[in-house]
């Protein structure tokens, strides 16, 4: 693998959800203090509000978090810390999100990300594709994966797949590369 | 998943924002409003009562105010919660639609009941027991549900109903029960004559569901991890369930975005064919009738309930299947 390294979420993208966040958190509250608003209305909005809130609070968390990849395995330091070995891993899921229409869909394009969640035992480390040195997080996850001999989901070996991590052999298997 | 739902939010306020104004300009397009057919009708039998009523209709809605204004104005109020005043009717659009709606939720209810309960299983069988006669049979069965129109297909059951059943023709229920208030006896009659526009109106649906979740499930099935899951000596049954089936579960997922307005459009000629007391003809009226607030405001439930389902739909598929679709080559 490559050499150890601290990892942070792009600033860019952290702004950016923290302005998502901010516009609906007041696109929501606005109108129930503004204007008299039906009430079955206002109670919808209070509650994409806060789910809103609660989106800024992930992005805050993700703003203080550091994570370190190392031999030994994934770290996350920060408010939520959380040490992931790769010894002991017993779970990893890649998922893909997308909120554009499937056409010319690139891994990674601005309309969708991946997540990786990786698992030991009930402690798990989840992140996304926006953090800087993503890919080297998802090739190490995908060869501790190949060498312990984990079973993987098809949606998480699809993903992969898109990602270059997995390769058909001879006698047209698919496995991680 | 929040940061995929936040996502999703966001981009549903520019789309009703758009939704809003096209659906205000349609209601705008044609010559003329419901007001003008209002005072040529009131100049014909020279009444000046209700002049004074068009009047107080003008200034309460702003219609002597720039377009502009007005889809200002609409906007504002339905985000209040108020959806206007049917001129047609003259009462509020919420009390003109009133149980016309309960019963096309019952209706609209029992027939996406109907598809799924229907389709399911045939789908399964069929991609199970590909190319068998049980397949091509349904297959055949499906074909013909596709083909036949739900009015032509109405008019049969009606008569067969009439015939084998001794069921009244048409309606939701028994002529008695119209205009009372909710009893057990007006329910049941309402299961009772439920059947017809269910099966009418579920007929199409359920065949291209089953064509869809049959489709779905063959191309999981081929795949390479279902080969190796029964070359492990793993229970037929328990493949299918595993992963196959809940990738081909997508096409009735994806479904729900088209099913929530379905609710309450209440299948437009169906209902005036089988003069059913739903949503449907009401909307027709409307329209007809340029009754600008009773159409926008329904128009406007329906691109709502639209980008609902829609949403609904997207973040049910991206929790069961969150895979990469490639349409260009995946990079790494």
């Amino acid at each position: 693998m490559k050499t150890p390294g601290v990892l942070r979420y792009d600033t860019r993208s952290i702004a950016a959800d923290y302005a998502r966040a901010m516009f609906g958190a007041v696109a929501c509250f606005a109108p129930p203090v503004l204007v008299d608003v039906a009430a079955v209305l206002a109670w919808i909005l209070v509650a994409v509000g806060a789910l809103f809130v609660a989106f800024g609070l992930r992005t805050m968390l993700r703003h203080l978090t550091v994570y370190e990849l190392s031999p030994e395995g994934m770290k996350a330091t920060g408010p939520l810390g959380v040490t992931v070995s790769w010894e002991d891993l017993t779970a990893i899921n890649l998922a893909y999100f997308q909120t554009r229409p499937r056409r010319k869909i690139i891994a990674r394009s601005p309309g969708g990300w991946m997540e990786l969640t990786l698992r030991e035992g009930r402690k798990a480390v989840k992140i996304d594709s926006s953090l800087e040195g993503f890919d080297d997080v998802v090739g190490e996850a995908a060869r501790v994966a190949r060498e312990r001999g984990l079973t993987l989901n098809p949606v998480t070996l699809a993903n992969l797949a898109a990602m270059g991590f997995v390769h058909t052999s001879q006698d047209g298997e698919e496995v991680l590369s | 998943m929040i940061a995929f739902t936040v996502h999703r939010l966001i981009i549903m306020v520019p789309t009703l924002i758009g939704i809003s104004l096209i659906t205000f300009i349609i209601i705008q397009l044609p010559p003329g409003d419901f007001l003008s057919t209002m005072i040529a009708e009131c100049e014909a039998q020279g009444e000046s009562g209700c002049m004074e009523q068009i009047g107080i209709y003008r200034q309460e809605f702003g219609l002597d105010r720039p377009v502009w204004q007005q889809y200002v104005i609409w906007v504002a109020d339905l985000v209040q919660g108020d959806m206007g005043i049917s001129f047609e009717y003259n009462k509020p659009v919420a009390e003109v639609i009133g149980e016309s709606l309960w019963l096309t939720i019952i209706v609209s209810g029992a027939t996406i009941i109907f598809t799924w309960a229907v389709a399911f299983p045939i789908g399964v069988y069929s991609a199970t027991h590909q190319y068998s006669w049980g397949d091509h049979g349904l297959t055949f069965l499906g074909f013909l549900g596709l083909a036949t129109p739900n009015f032509l297909l109405a008019l049969v059951l009606l008569f067969l109903g009439n015939v084998w059943f001794g069921t009244s023709i048409g309606g939701l229920m028994d002529p008695v029960y119209l205009d009372q208030p909710w009893t057990w006896g007006k329910l049941l009659s309402i299961l009772e004559h439920l059947w017809i526009p269910v099966v009418v109106i579920g007929t199409s649906g359920t065949a291209g569901m089953i064509r869809r979740l049959r489709a779905n499930l063959l191309d999981e099935l081929h795949r390479q991890y279902v080969v190796t899951a029964k070359a492990k000596g793993l229970h037929p049954a328990r493949v299918l369930v595993r992963y196959p089936l809940r990738m081909a579960l997508n096409p009735f997922i994806a479904d729900i975005g088209n099913l929530l307005p379905q609710v309450i459009s209440g299948a437009v000629i169906v209902s005036v064919v089988l003069s059913l007391p739903t949503t449907g003809p009401i909307l027709l009226r409307a329209l007809q009738t340029q009754d600008m607030y009773l159409a926008g405001s329904f128009l406007m439930c329906l691109a709502l309930l639209t980008v609902l389902g829609v949403l609904v739909s997207d973040l049910l598929l991206a929790l069961l299947d969150p895979r990469i679709r490639l349409g260009a080559s995946g990079s790494r």
